[in-house]
């Protein structure tokens, strides 16, 4: 038992190195490449490498799957433990009040902290990311419903509410505060274990599948129909892996929030486990 | 504008969405963003929101103009050269430029939209086209309190600065660390909103009934159906202009 403590103790490790790598050395590569040098980024060159065709490969399983979790859990169902599982969530005052309430605190924090406009009608610096685990942990899936009408509402408020907010934005910030919910064993982060479960599929998981999940929409999409009108070379040079490290550094310090606000929300009977019903 | 039926407003921010893909000419499209620019006028769209989506406009501009041409250096005359970017091509420079109205016409049609459309009234437009009213609850409540928590956290932040905390000094990780002082006191004032908020819709018995009823019910009058009509003959011409005459294509 205490062997196994020792591992999950340096794989938490491990996670935490890695998951602040990926979020501080690509925030620093992209200041220093500056907007008029980002094609030479070292992360977008390396995503371009591969070319744009295998980005949609690679990217579309993400897209399917993610789209199919974020129906199957409206509809009450889920994976559990590989299995598809049946649940109950009433959906009553609390919840939607949970819901809907997570959506504007998201959707105002995205505002009112949101400073440097990257890409407008796509991105931003957004310190508030940090909030979409949160939410996806403390209040399961009505928060992580929340955080996708936030980020909805705060496309619309700061007025860039375009194709990528409604066609990828919205699943795929449901899919940040989800991911987390969904692979973190103890949702309290109070042992190596969840720690180490939270930074490797709560950042770095969350924050790839949901860039992929945006990026595939926009790239792929695009090809389709042609309404959307972003390079696929800016895509996947310039947007998808921004979107990884503007999730990745935010979601690094959501462990700092967890710890104090897990026991008041579990008090207050607000967690998600205390509204599910296992059918 | 603001009076017309929230339904009608829904059809003219979809016919921008999905009318925009369908042309590849700037020119045509160029029109069609421009058209919703008396639109806004007539709906006295504040000057400060439309100077937000000329920044978009610029913004997306400069990006399009960088990285579409690189696409199509072999298609068309060279017309001038860009340093790192290289050569623009006339065939290059028009598809990055109609590529820039395909970015801007939905964001700028969305801003005239929630401009001249009531929270209320989106919702309730929500619920006629047969989405579940819970979900549009969601957003009703949602829209209602963003102003709130907007507020709230500004006060946390000028609040947290009376302490000391300056939020500007530091590196991106040590100001990232920071707005945890922010949110944690927000989301304390939210966990209190969530309970009293559940206590109100509980005592107006939210969910005791699968049909929502509005004390104002929405009615489609003669100019809403004169206006949904106008919006789906636009619709439908420029479709059949497209395919039957290459109508709009480069």
């Amino acid at each position: 038992m205490k062997g196994t403590s020792i591992v999950w103790k340096i794989l938490a490790v491990v996670f935490i190195i890695l998951a602040a790598a990926l979020g501080i050395y690509g925030a620093i590569t992209f200041a220093s490449a500056g907007a008029f040098g980002a094609q030479n980024w070292i992360f977008g060159v390396a995503f371009l490498s591969l070319g744009i065709n295998t980005w949609h490969i690679i990217a579309a399983p993400f897209w399917i799957v993610g789209t199919i979790l974020f129906f199957m859990e409206m509809f009450g169902y889920t994976i559990k433990g590989f299995k598809i599982a049946r649940y109950k969530l009433k959906w009553d005052s609390v919840d939607i009040a949970t819901a809907a309430l997570s959506a504007a605190v998201y959707g105002g924090g995205l505002a009112a902290t949101g400073g440097l406009t990257i890409i407008p009608g796509f991105t931003w610096i957004r310190p508030a990311n940090a909030l979409a685990p949160l939410f996806g942990l403390l209040f399961g899936v009505p928060g992580a419903l929340g955080v996708a009408v936030g980020n909805l509402l705060a496309d619309s408020l700061a007025g860039y509410l375009g194709w990528g907010s409604l066609g990828g934005g919205f699943i795929g910030n449901f899919l940040l505060a989800y991911i987390p919910y969904k692979f973190v064993r103890d949702h309290s982060l109070r042992d190596a274990r969840s720690i180490a479960e939270y930074y490797l599929f709560g950042v770095i998981l969350g924050s790839v599948w949901c860039s992929f999940y945006i990026s595939w929409f926009l790239s792929y999409f695009n090809t389709l129909t042609g309404v959307i009108g972003l390079p696929p070379l800016f895509v996947w040079g310039i947007f998808s892996p921004f979107v990884i490290i503007n999730n990745a550094i935010a979601e690094i310090f959501t462990p700092l929030l967890v710890f104090p606000l897990f026991p008041l929300v579990k008090n207050w009977g607000l967690h998600w486990s205390d509204r599910v019903q296992w059918l | 504008m603001h009076r017309l039926d929230a339904r009608v407003k829904l059809v003219y921010l979809a016919f921008y969405f999905a009318i925009i893909g369908f042309f590849t000419n700037p020119i045509i499209t160029g029109i069609i963003y421009l058209s919703i620019f008396p639109a806004a006028i007539i709906a006295r769209v504040s000057l400060k929101r439309l100077i937000l989506t000329f920044y978009t406009f610029g913004v997306v501009l400069i990006v399009s103009l960088l990285m579409w041409p690189s696409y199509y250096r072999d298609v068309g005359v060279v017309i001038f050269n860009l340093p790192i970017f290289g050569e623009v091509t006339d065939y290059g420079f028009m598809i990055a430029v109609n590529n820039v109205f395909k970015i801007v016409t939905p964001i700028t049609a969305f801003l005239v939209y929630i401009s001249v459309t009531k929270p209320y009234d989106i919702v309730q437009s929500f619920i006629k086209l047969r989405l579940p009213y819970k979900v549009a609850s969601i957003v009703s409540i949602a829209l209602r309190f963003l102003p709130v928590t907007f507020t709230e956290t500004k006060t946390i932040i000028e609040a947290q600065a009376a302490r000391g905390l300056d939020l500007s000094k530091g590196n991106i990780l040590v100001r990232l660390k920071k707005y945890t002082a922010i949110f944690i006191p927000l989301i304390v004032r939210m966990l209190k909103m969530n309970v009293e908020l559940a206590m109100s819709l509980e005592a107006r018995c939210f969910g005791a009934y699968n049909k929502r009823t509005f004390i104002n019910e929405m009615k489609m009058r003669k100019e809403d159906l004169a206006f949904l009509v106008m919006i789906i003959s636009a619709f439908i011409i420029l479709i059949l202009l497209r395919y039957l005459y290459n109508f709009g294509v480069l």
